[in-house]
């Protein structure tokens, strides 16, 4: 394992030392060697022939990165040289309390007025997987966030992320400027490209800034736009005139007043008639079921669900991009009962933003439906509606807790109970194949690693409730799914969440992290622990780097990587000429030798016991030292395939444990 | 409020029941569980409906009034007689009618049967009402084929056998 030092104090003081193994006429003689021996069939042995072991420096933290995390806020002042635009718009950000800001160097003015006011910020390896780290913090606590890059190449490396942001409805702040208004379709210098157009279909809101004066009134548009009705990103481009003007005064800015006058509270309370017209439905219902959307969660409303549920009997399932909304463990929750959601003969739509199709729900032909929404535009769209209500969802759910009879449902608990023990047997059948297939091959069978990691978390770690969890993968995303499990609102997020991203998940955690390590909003009390992320090695490709980022902020994240050697949807070649190349990897590569690369620990494992015990050694690192792991579990891409190892994938239930979808 | 205990529907007049049965399928387009549907022929005590459904296919379904029974003539394409697959779908068939599965969910053995043929690999499937009542018949018959999609295939060893009999893209092979 390769130890990270954090420089001393001394050490902070003094100018880097000098390494002979990084000088130039060192670097040439060595790669020369290197060259000769690889050409000769040597291998990367000749490297270690040349530097020894001891002359390579320790991996370790540059001192003017502790020191910069250490200084004291200084935002903009009116006063002597006054406030840039940039400052302006920080200073708005920070007292909308935007929650923290992920990127990477480019739009200097702005990422450093936001960093120099105060608010939260993290730098990293590539802007994607800064997005998706942007995106995993908000999905684990409700709150809006911001991602930042260069103008062009910082902007289009950010793409994926912010589109599986805007398919998850995350408040997300897109900032990414740099050029000058006055270079505008000159091809000045470098990066010059229109950021508006690239977004169109990915965002709630987006405004290139052109007149300086209103770069206040534009940050209270965005923030509108953040933090009303249905979240989703919004994108604000900055240009250099905009972002480097300077104020002296506040006259000189349009628009400039608090947040109470340019956005509400103000939230839709559910008509009295429709209440009556729902409780009535409720009433008649024999198996009535909530979908408690992301509305519920973004709206606080895990309370008044929880006490509406229980005061009627109504079964729960959560739906989007986070979970655990509803504990899984709880005697109403449907999320590992797919067998009693054909039975609901009701069902209520709250803050269900990412509508499903009737038949993309396993619900039976019957079924009627109430959906409640914030924004009125949006009820009847793919899911013809028995009720419609337009209201806040934790509004709609407090009025149904006061207004709901109580009710006994014995029978559709009995069922909901019955349909839980019928999945738990079937899950637990795949787990003890896995165990056999694991045992015949010498590799990690998919579902072994999934049941192990959730046995672990709800015996090993002393507080079940501590760990925030999220998957992601094709074969080790539809596994992990059906074990996982979520008892408090946050624990779990979903990172391919109705786009579908491969990849981003491993950054989504490190985000999470974040916010578990700050304790925002549902985290608040967890700091400390860990997050942690199965994943796969195609997902590697897309997030690895930022381990660094992960180990530099002390962020302590676990990451199991499925490391079947292929992309998981590799059997779409099995019966095509000469395909199959394009999805295979090179075999038994070694991620753990990365992490330890970029100054996390590493682990190899290929047997069940190994597996536990690793996870344990990682779980205690992360814990205690702060410290993130990666485990390598080789395994095979036959696992996938369920005409080699039955049952092989299948796509989960949705709603449920497992869905991605909707 | 879902009907899925319906009153009888007993009626020996021919038309009144190929028009409720034509109404109840209609209901079901608008509560957006098919994706279109048609009425077609009436004759002899014989209707013909057209349901567009699950993946996108053409559902034809036909009611004999005289023999009251319902048959869609392709519930599932492409199924060997002879394959593990379609004794799995067999088994599944029974179950839906085994005093295991609560009695909203279950197929009465005393008021209807069901039963597969296949053709060539296409499979067949008929419901035949004992009691005359043709609402309980459709209502069984539409949840039954429904559960085939949502329930039997959703088992990991057909994925594959999912994606190359309707031409899916595995990475997004949702059932609209």
């Amino acid at each position: 394992m390769t130890k990270v030092k954090r420089a001393t104090k001394s050490e902070q003081r003094k100018p880097p030392p000098k390494d002979s193994a990084f000088s130039r006429r060192d670097f040439l003689s060595t790669s020369a060697v290197g060259v000769g021996a690889l050409a000769a069939g040597a291998g990367t042995a000749a490297f270690a022939d040349t530097i020894p072991e001891a002359d390579i420096p320790s991996i370790r933290i540059p001192a003017d990165f502790s020191r910069s995390l250490e200084e004291k806020a200084a935002p903009g002042k009116f006063e002597g040289r006054g406030m840039s635009g940039a400052e302006v718009f920080a200073l708005l950000c920070k007292k909308e309390e935007l929650a923290a800001l992920f990127c990477c160097p480019g739009n200097y003015t702005v990422i450093n007025a936001l960093a120099a006011a105060g608010i939260p910020t993290y730098g990293g390896r590539t802007e994607g997987s800064m997005c998706a780290m942007a995106d995993g913090f908000s999905r684990a606590t409700g709150e809006a966030v911001a991602a930042s890059g260069t103008e062009g190449p910082g902007l289009t490396h950010m793409m994926m992320g912010i589109a599986a942001a805007n398919a998850a409805r995350t408040p997300l702040l897109v900032l990414a400027s740099n050029m000058a208004l006055a270079g505008d379709d000159r091809e000045q210098y470098i990066q010059t490209a229109y950021q508006q157009p690239l977004t169109t279909g990915l965002k709630k809101y987006g405004k290139r800034l052109i007149d300086p004066a209103r770069v206040h009134e534009y940050g209270a548009y965005a923030f509108r736009n953040l933090k009303s009705g249905v979240p989703g990103p919004v994108h604000l481009d900055f240009p250099a005139e905009v972002a480097r003007a300077r104020f002296k005064e506040a006259s000189q800015l349009k628009d400039y007043f608090d947040k109470s006058k340019y956005r509400t509270e103000s939230r839709a309370y559910p008509a009295p008639k429709d209440m009556q017209a729902a409780v009535a439905l409720i009433d008649k219902a024999e198996r009535p079921l909530i979908v408690a959307g992301q509305g519920v969660f973004q709206r606080q409303g895990w309370y008044a669900l929880k006490r509406a549920a229980e005061a009627n009997e109504i079964a729960v399932v959560t739906s989007g991009p986070t979970r655990g909304a509803f504990p899984d463990d709880h005697r109403l929750c449907a999320m590992t009962a797919p067998e009693a959601l054909l039975s609901a003969d009701l069902v209520i739509f709250v803050g269900q933003y990412c509508m499903p199709s009737p038949g993309e729900y396993r619900f039976n032909p019957d079924i009627e439906a109430i959906r409640v929404h914030p924004v009125q535009e949006d009820l009847g769209r793919n899911w013809p509606l028995d009720l419609g209500i337009v209201s806040d969802e934790a509004l709609f759910l407090e009025a149904l807790a006061d207004q709901l009879p109580k009710k006994k449902r014995r029978k559709w608990v009995t069922e909901i109970s019955a349909a839980k023990e019928t999945y738990q047997t079937k899950i637990d059948k795949v787990y003890k194949l896995g165990l056999k297939y694991s045992k015949d091959t010498g590799y990690l069978h998919p579902a072994v690693i999934a049941r192990d990691t959730q046995d672990f978390l709800d015996t090993g770690t002393g507080d079940r409730l501590a760990v925030v969890t999220g998957a992601g993968g094709w074969t080790s995303g539809m596994f992990a799914g059906r074990y996982l499990r979520a008892y408090r609102p946050g624990q779990m997020i979903v990172p391919a969440y109705q786009y579908g991203a491969i990849g981003p998940d491993m950054a989504m955690m490190m985000g999470a992290c974040a916010a578990v390590q700050r304790g925002v909003g549902p985290q608040v009390g967890y700091g400390g622990a860990p997050t942690l992320c199965i994943t796969s090695d195609a997902g590697m490709a897309y997030s690895l780097f930022e381990l660094d980022t992960a180990v530099k902020y002390g962020l302590p994240t676990i990451t199991i990587v499925y490391n079947n050697n292929a992309w998981g949807v590799w059997p779409n070649a099995s019966r095509s000429a000469r395909s199959m190349h394009m999805y295979l990897f090179q075999e038994n590569l070694r991620y753990d030798q990365l992490a330890e690369g970029l100054g996390a620990r590493g682990e190899y494992v290929r047997q069940p016991k190994e597996f536990k015990a690793a996870l344990a050694r990682a779980y205690k690192h992360a814990r205690d030292e702060k410290v993130s792991t990666l485990i390598n579990c080789q395994a095979i891409k036959e696992f996938t395939s369920g005409r080699d190892y039955p049952p092989g994938i299948a796509l989960n239930a949705e709603p449920g444990t497992g869905a991605i979808a909707h | 409020m879902p009907n899925l205990e319906p009153a009888p529907l007993h009626t020996s007049n021919k038309t009144v029941a190929l028009k409720a049965i034509g109404d109840i399928l209609e209901g079901y387009a608008a509560r957006g569980v098919f994706r279109g549907f048609s009425r077609g022929a009436v004759s002899g005590g014989k209707a013909a409906f057209r349901i567009v459904w699950h993946y996108d296919q053409v559902f034809d379904l036909s009611y004999d009034h005289g023999k009251a029974a319902l048959r869609f003539r392709t519930v599932l394409p492409a199924l060997p007689a002879t394959s593990p697959m379609y004794r799995d779908l067999k088994r599944f068939l029974q179950s839906r009618c085994d005093n295991a599965l609560p009695a909203h969910r279950r197929i009465d053995q005393t008021r209807a049967n069901v039963k597969l043929y296949n053709r060539a690999g296409n499979v067949a499937l008929t419901l035949k009402v004992f009691d005359g009542d043709s609402e309980y018949g459709v209502r069984k018959l539409i949840h039954l084929v429904h559960e085939i999609y949502l329930d039997f295939l959703s088992d990991g060893r057909y994925f594959d056998w999912l994606v190359e009999t309707f031409e899916l893209d595995p990475d997004n092979p949702a059932p609209w």
